[in-house]
Parts: structure tokens; sequence; C-alpha cells
């Protein structure tokens, strides 16, 4: 049991473009080397990591890791979901966000798996409810993140996303990372909440251990997001509304406090 | 028609803002000058610049070079940020001012919560909620809407301004040509100078769109 009331969420480099952290054996890591979820697991005595990645390709590690340290893994996957798995769905954004799919046990994992696997095969790498409903097992959990998700989208990108849950009661995920619209995404996701009568969950999504590790973070991010025509740099790294350093472990832990 | 629309209230209270800053980057980048106006309706009652005093400020030379940054003018003019905040925050947290700003929502909000954080102070975005961006108005004109959203004004600014469509221009420099309004292009980036630009465009959107 984590003795805190909101729950961290971790992500790897194995979703590339978002977290710096590894899933290193933690005797592997090095003074001044890149930070792993061990690692912190292994100094706050944490005795379960929750993991949401943004594919299944780092779960075998993560899972080898985890039995290694002696740790309960909690995986889920976030992924792009449609409105329909159609062409002219899957062609456009117009209806795109995202959910996370969590696996309670072993079968759910391997539910987990069947769905990635689909997803892959015939949308690329998106799933719709019908397909959600199709495979659906109470070894999943359903959960609504809260930035990128339909709620997210319609009102703040104005995309026209239409999820049917029928199928589950997915939980909300509510985060608070000291950015200018979180008040306004909080107030509609417990709004939705309410009027489904849908548990929420207080997160903390951590990509960076410490508030320092920003600046490393943040340039991980330029290179990853390179386009063309657009210079990027730590003093103008044109990623937009990243204005918050606080997706980190050091941010968790003196919110707790 | 609706009397309650932004062009028939004449006693509205305004803050038109703009801030001058040492880059670009939304978490770090401090800002080192803050000008503001004070509104009622059309008229303007009060205008203010002040310079933000930073010790180690590193203004990039493209910065510099945009916003016609002299260290020598800062230094002699700048106040310690705590001091200048204690003049500002009041303004901005007063519940019956429209806040005003290009593209404010996207980076000036940011701008003056590094600020507050560089002072010493907890992050409050508790007056977003007061916001009128521009650039947002600019580009729901541009696409042809004539209402915004009453009940949900922030939500509706986020999803103008997260809209992209090649070819749809909302620079400033853009809006002041659009709208015919006289203006000196090497001043634009003063701040003083582009917030009096900022309200005039404001001040034209008001009769392009019902708010």
């Amino acid at each position: 049991m984590l003795a805190y009331n909101m729950i961290p969420i971790f992500k790897s480099t194995y979703s590339i473009g978002k977290s710096i952290l590894t899933l290193d054996d933690p005797s592997k890591v090095k003074e001044g080397g890149s930070d792993s979820i061990l690692s912190i697991a292994k100094e706050e005595n944490l005795n379960q990591i929750v993991l949401v990645e943004d594919s299944m390709i780092g779960f075998l590690n993560a899972h080898t890791r985890c039995k290694e340290a002696g740790v309960q893994l909690i995986f889920g996957l976030r992924i792009g979901c449609v409105n329909q798995r159609t062409p002219e769905f899957l062609e456009s954004n117009d209806t795109l966000h995202k959910i996370v799919l969590m696996g309670k046990n072993d079968a759910g994992i391997k539910a987990l798996t069947k769905i990635y696997s689909i997803a892959n095969k015939e949308s690329k790498g998106l799933v719709d409810c019908n397909l959600l409903k199709q495979y659906w097992t109470y070894d999943l959990k359903l959960c609504i993140p809260f930035y990128d998700s339909f709620i997210y989208m319609n009102n703040f990108i104005g995309r026209k996303c239409v999820p049917n849950f029928g199928f589950t009661k997915p939980t909300i995920f509510i985060e608070d990372n000291d950015l200018p619209f979180d008040q306004f995404i909080l107030e509609k996701a417990s709004k939705y909440a309410q009027e489904n009568n849908l548990h929420i969950e207080k997160v903390k999504s951590i990509y960076y251990k410490n508030k320092e590790d920003f600046s490393a973070w943040q340039t991980y991010k330029c290179l990853c997001n390179r386009t063309f025509g657009k210079e990027r740099s730590l003093s103008n790294p044109n990623l937009e509304h990243c204005g918050s350093d606080t997706f980190c472990w050091e941010s968790y832990k003196q919110y707790e406090r | 028609m609706n009397d309650n629309l932004l062009r028939f209230n004449f006693g509205q209270k305004y803050l038109v803002l703009d801030t001058e800053t040492e880059g670009l980057n939304l978490c770090h980048t401090r800002p080192w000058q803050i000008a503001w106006i004070e509104a009622v309706g059309k008229k303007i009652i009060s205008r203010q610049e002040r310079y933000i005093w930073w010790d180690d400020l590193k203004v990039s030379e493209e910065a510099a070079r945009i916003t016609g940054f002299n260290y020598e003018k800062y230094s002699s003019l700048a106040k310690s940020p705590k001091e200048i905040l204690k003049e500002f925050l009041p303004l901005i947290k007063d519940k019956n001012t429209k806040i005003i700003g290009q593209n404010i929502l996207g980076f000036d909000v940011y701008m003056i919560n590094s600020w507050m954080k560089h002072a010493g102070l907890e992050t409050d975005y508790s007056y977003v909620k007061n916001i009128l961006d521009t650039k947002a108005i600019a580009m729901s004109i541009a696409k042809g809407v004539k209402t915004v959203d009453t009940n949900d004004l922030i939500s509706w600014q986020y999803r103008w301004l997260n809209y992209r469509e090649k070819g749809i221009k909302t620079s400033q420099a853009h809006l002041l040509k659009t709208y015919d309004i006289p203006h000196d292009p090497s001043k634009l980036h003063d701040a003083l100078y582009d917030i009096e630009m900022t309200f005039q465009i404001f001040q034209k959107q008001i009769y392009d769109i019902e708010i």
C-alpha cells in the first residue's frame, strides 16, 4: 500500500518523448546518469509501482525488473481512441483522444496485449469503444487521463470525441500541475464524473525525478519533437503549454507533505 | 440585440498587459518588463510600465534584438520583483476587471507565474478566468464565428488558441493591418506601445463578434 492518498503514475523512456526515467536495475544506476523508477522505489520503500506507458514494448522489462526488486507492478497502457475505427476517423484527428487501460492481474495484461495487437494490426494503433467492448473483461480497468482525454480534447482543442463507455465504469484521473488550465479541466472532469456517477482518483504523472531535472526532460522533449524549420533551444523550446516543472517525484512528495 | 455586450458596456474596467522577457521558455523564463493599461470602456485612464530586477538576467541575443532591450536603461529603472508584484497583483485579481492581452493565455500567464515563483510566491492562476485573449478572438473571427460560448469563455478561447489553419494569420502586426489601425511597426515589441495597439485591436474585435 502506498502511504499517500495521491497515486504517483510513472512513465519510462519506453514511452518515447515523454519521460527520462528508465527501468534500469538500481545496482546499475550511476551517479549523474539517468534516474531509474526502480531506484526511486528502492529509496522510497515503495512496494508497488503504477506504470502507464504509451506502448506494450517496455512491459516485459518492467515486469522482470519489478519481480527482481520485489515490487508489485501495476501496468497501464495509454492508447489513442477514436469514435469508430473507419478510414475516415483513423485518418483525421477530429475524434482522437487518449484513454488508459489498466491490467488488474495477469489475465488483464493478456487482454491488454490482445487489444494492443489488434489496434496495431488493424487500425494504426488506435482503438474504438466497440473494440474495447468486444474484448472487455473485469480484469481490465478503464481510466480517463487528466490531459488528452475526450473531456480535454472536446473542450480545449475543439475535437468531437463521442466515446461510449457503456460497457464499464471508467475512473476519472485528476491532477494539479500548476498549469493555468488545470482548474478548468478539473471543473469539467469533476462534472462528468458526478453526472455519470464515476469514481475520481487523484494522480500525479511523473516523468523525471527532481525539479532540477526539468531542463534535461525539456531537452529530451526538444530532441524528440524535432521538425523542419523550427529551431529549438532551452531558451526557446517551442513546446506549447510546457510551463510547469512539477511532473516529478519531488513534487509528488512535496504535495503529500 | 444583447445589451450585455462589451461594446455597449461603457463602464467595463479593462487591464491590458504585456510582458517583455529574457527568453521563451514557459517555465523558467522571467519577464524583465511589464506594461499595463487601465481603461474604462474605451477610455484609457492609466499607462504604466515597470522594469523587474533580476541579478542574473540573461536576455538572449535574439530577444534583446526583438524587444530593444537596453541594459543601462533596465538597470537604472528596475525595481525588485516583489515590490512590483505588490502593485500589480491586486490589479489582475480584481474580479470586475477584464484582462486583455495578445496571446496572453499562451504566453504571458506563464511569465507572470514564473515571476511570482522566482519572487518566492505560490502559483496563482485564479485571475485567468477574467482573461480575453485577442489572438484567440482573432482566430474565431477569421473563421467567421459571430458569437462566443458565454457559459465557458475560457475553454472557448483555448479552443481557438489551439486551432491551426494554414493561411490564417492572427499576429498583432497582421491584425493592425486588417483593422487599418495606424501604427509604427518599429515600435512593436515595446511593451507599452504593444498594449495600446492590442487595446485598439480589442476595441475593433468587440464589434466583429458578440462578446
